[in-house]
């Protein structure tokens, strides 16, 4: 039997797929435990090893992701590195050599956006797996920008040396192992991935849902959610304003996700709450219009379309596969206008070639393997 | 004004006609394009809308522009700090040379 740590950044979209993991990893009889932030905790399975680095991020992270919403493209992708990345990896390096020592783990399985535990795993000599949650950014994103490639490889390459590493190209990256939660027919057939490189699919089991929901409010007939996830729900005020003038009396019910003051006096056919328990509501729906980050995988796992309104820079990227796909329909977060946005619903709700190419991703997720593949990877790498 | 300007103002109104195509008419209300518009801070554009930009300007002005080439030699602050100012200029100085 092994054991393995799991390096994780201070954000739960991150953290929820490993627990996933984790939990197959620990009904197979290995020892699991996780080293994040202590404010993460209630992402992790309920009663696991956890190490805490410290009971918050660096103050100011937060603030610093959100404020790439108000950036855009390139221009919060800089500060997502420069001001998220880069000073985590400084940070939470002390704390997970200090779990090393104690937990004496086989292997790490280390998020792609926690640079520390790569690093830490090359300085004990340790092996270690990429648990990568975008797809994006592993795939060719700088094709056309290649200053924009070396700026960030520059970037990497002080973070390897002030840690005493001899740099890589890429150390977000496992050479032995990339675990991917999405599926090869998600990233796109086109192009080439190393071997070591696996779609596992979405792992998504183990995340605890204690959230009250209306069920009984719930009609018979379409059913739309919307939601523009946690971090970047406070730049909604236009979309959200959006989404009830173009489906308020429209024939669906449309249940969203949004913080408490953004949509005062919902209409009629509206269901408004800061939190859902997503995985339940789910097999009820129809269609999503989301920000495009694990909410849309996690609406294309039960095989239903999607509007998709991207915010920051990967969910561009994310989102356009699923379009490419033909699952989805783009609109502008900030330039869609009501009768577009009511347009791109209906649009997916009724020309059922959306739905279809949902259910043959869908298929192609179920057939990746989720958390048992990676299970598997992983006991291959220890 | 000279024939240089004149031809200026003139690449503008076609440039801002393109970006208009792309970003929609009520963005281009609220946020006039003149040469000092920034393509990140004040249209907050995207990388997807700058391939279209791209391929609507290769559409307009043929091979004698390359957009993308341009593009591509940019540092990562160059192209945060992009202008519609810096595209007109870089079309006139292609056409100059043709």
């Amino acid at each position: 039997m092994s054991r393995y740590l799991v390096v994780a950044p201070p954000f739960p979209s991150h953290i929820y797929p490993t627990a996933s993991v984790g939990l197959e990893l620990e009904r197979r009889g290995h020892e699991v435990a996780w080293v994040t932030y202590g404010e993460q905790q209630a992402s992790v399975p309920a009663g696991a090893r956890f190490y805490s680095l410290a009971s918050s991020a660096p103050q100011g992270l937060v603030e610093d992701i959100q404020r790439q919403a108000g950036a855009p493209w390139l221009a919060g992708m800089k500060v997502f590195f420069e001001d998220v990345v880069a000073p985590l990896a400084r940070d939470m390096l002390p704390g997970v050599e200090a779990a090393i020592d104690d937990f004496r783990p086989d292997a790490l399985l280390v998020d792609q956006m926690a640079l520390a535990g790569a690093f830490a795993a090359r300085r004990r000599g340790l092996p270690w797996a990429t648990s990568s949650t975008s797809c994006s950014l592993i795939a060719d994103h700088f094709g056309p920008y290649p200053k924009v490639e070396a700026w960030l490889v520059d970037l990497f390459a002080g973070l390897q040396r002030e840690a005493g590493l001899e740099p890589v190209r890429w150390p977000d990256r496992s050479p032995a192992l990339v675990l991917l939660y999405t599926s090869r027919a998600y990233a796109g057939e086109g192009l080439e991935f190393p071997g070591h490189y696996r779609f596992v699919g979405p792992a998504l089991g183990g995340r605890a849902e204690a959230v009250d929901f209306p069920w009984e409010a719930l009609r018979e007939g379409p059913k739309v959610f919307v939601s523009l996830g946690s971090l970047f729900a406070f730049r909604g005020e236009r979309f959200f304003r959006i989404v009830r003038e173009a489906l308020a009396d429209a024939p669906v019910q449309v249940v969203v996700s949004a913080p408490a003051g953004f949509l005062p006096d919902p209409p009629a056919n509206f269901i408004v709450r800061p939190w859902v328990p997503l995985l339940q509501l789910l097999p009820k729906l129809d269609a999503l219009v989301t920000h495009a980050g694990t909410t849309l995988t996690e609406g294309l796992l039960h095989g239903l379309p999607s509007v998709a309104a991207p915010i920051v820079h990967d969910q561009g990227s994310f989102a356009q596969k699923a379009v490419e796909a033909g699952a989805a329909v783009r609109v502008g977060f900030n330039r869609v206008t009501a009768p577009e946005l009511r347009r791109a619903v209906f649009e997916v709700l009724e020309n059922p070639s959306y739905r279809a190419a949902a259910q043959r991703l869908q298929t192609s997720f179920r057939e990746a393997g989720g958390a048992p593949a990676a299970a598997s990877a992983l006991e291959a790498l220890a | 004004m000279n024939t240089l300007e004149a031809g200026k103002s003139e690449i503008l109104a076609s440039v801002g006609g393109l970006i208009e195509e792309i970003i929609g008419e009520e963005w281009v209300r609220e946020t006039p394009i003149t040469m000092e518009t920034s393509f990140a801070q004040d249209l907050e554009l995207e990388s997807i809308e700058l391939v279209a930009l791209s391929e609507k300007i290769q559409q307009r002005y043929g091979e004698a522009v390359d957009f993308p080439a341009w593009l591509s030699g940019m540092e990562l602050e160059q192209i945060i700090a992009l202008k519609v100012g810096d595209l007109v200029e870089h079309i006139a100085s292609c056409q100059s040379k043709t």
